[in-house]
């Protein structure tokens, strides 16, 4: 009885058989001249690419702007300058004003009042509002 | 095959391989190459930064030496600072007329930083014994009062004791 293999095997023969002969040889010329040829070129195209793309890198390479500097970083503090400067400025009017003072009451001596006589007393003067009393160390930089 | 096909088969394989040898070392100087500038890009980046902080700190300079010159004069550079300034108190105090005598000088050290200590006394009517000691308080330098006494004397003059403490300038 033919079954569906037989039928499907038989058409098979028939197919292989109408392609002709087939070609045992192991080499072609032409078709590994071609093949050759083919990866020479793909390797010439993706090494040619690659060169390009290394040219436009190194090209393209500029220096490193947010590099930061070794060297110590200076802060100038100019709020504490500005604060000594203008200290500075009114003790030197203070410093005129009481030698001022100090020169026109030695020309034109002001009477004092008689001095009550009383024994040799000690006193300490309180400090005025002006007297700094704590060392102030700036430092600048 | 016959030879003359294995020849030519045999030098194209050796061509190729030589070519691809070239190939391969052009590649690794290439990357090598490549590396060197990198470090020199770098290197180059960091001369960058520190000549724009040079530029930076350059013009910072400048643009404070007044300040700067005045701060400095606030502050005693040395030792021989204090004689001429004693000398130029002595001298304001006779012409005021105040009797002045310097009863210390000496150099401290407190909290890391140097100090001429002076200490004043100075006789005389008690407007000028008070204004002076203002005077001495305000004088141009960076400056404190460690201590003051008044005390009237017998004879109705005033005595200012004071002791005054002057910044000396850090050696830089």
């Amino acid at each position: 009885m033919i079954d569906t293999k037989s039928i499907q095997k038989i058409v098979r023969t028939a197919l292989r058989r109408s392609r002709g002969l087939e070609d045992h040889h192991l080499m072609h010329p032409t078709r590994e001249w071609f093949s050759g040829l083919a990866v020479a070129l793909v390797l010439l195209v993706s090494g040619a690419a690659w060169c390009a793309y290394l040219y436009w890198d190194y090209n393209t390479i500029e220096a490193d702007t947010s590099a930061t500097s070794d060297a110590p970083v200076s802060i100038y503090q100019k709020a504490a300058v500005d604060s000594a400067l203008q200290e500075l400025e009114a003790r030197a009017n203070r410093l005129a004003e009481e030698k001022r003072i100090l020169e026109s009451n030695h020309t034109s001596p002001t009477p004092e009042p008689a001095p009550i006589v009383t024994p040799e007393e000690a006193e300490t003067a309180q400090p005025t509002e002006d007297i700094a009393s704590s060392t102030q160390v700036l430092e600048i930089f | 095959m016959n030879s003359r096909t294995k020849q030519i088969f045999i030098i194209a394989c050796l061509a190729l391989v030589a070519t691809l040898a070239v190939c391969a070392l052009l590649m690794v100087q290439i990357r090598t190459q490549g590396a060197e500038l990198e470090t020199f890009i770098t290197a180059l980046a960091e001369k960058n930064a520190d000549e724009a902080s040079y530029i930076r700190v350059s013009r910072l300079v400048q643009e404070t030496e007044s300040e700067r010159t005045i701060l400095n004069r606030a502050f005693f550079t040395d030792e021989s600072d204090s004689i001429s300034f004693l000398g130029n108190i002595e001298s304001f105090a006779a012409s005021v007329g105040l009797e002045l005598t310097t009863e210390g000088l000496d150099k401290i050290e407190e909290g890391g930083s140097e100090f001429i200590t002076m200490t004043f006394v100075y006789t005389g009517e008690k407007s000028q014994v008070l204004h002076f000691t203002k005077y001495l308080e305000n004088i141009p330098y960076q400056s404190s009062i460690r201590s003051h006494i008044f005390t009237k004397n017998g004879n109705g003059e005033w005595e200012g004791n004071l002791t005054l403490l002057i910044s000396l300038k850090k050696p830089s």
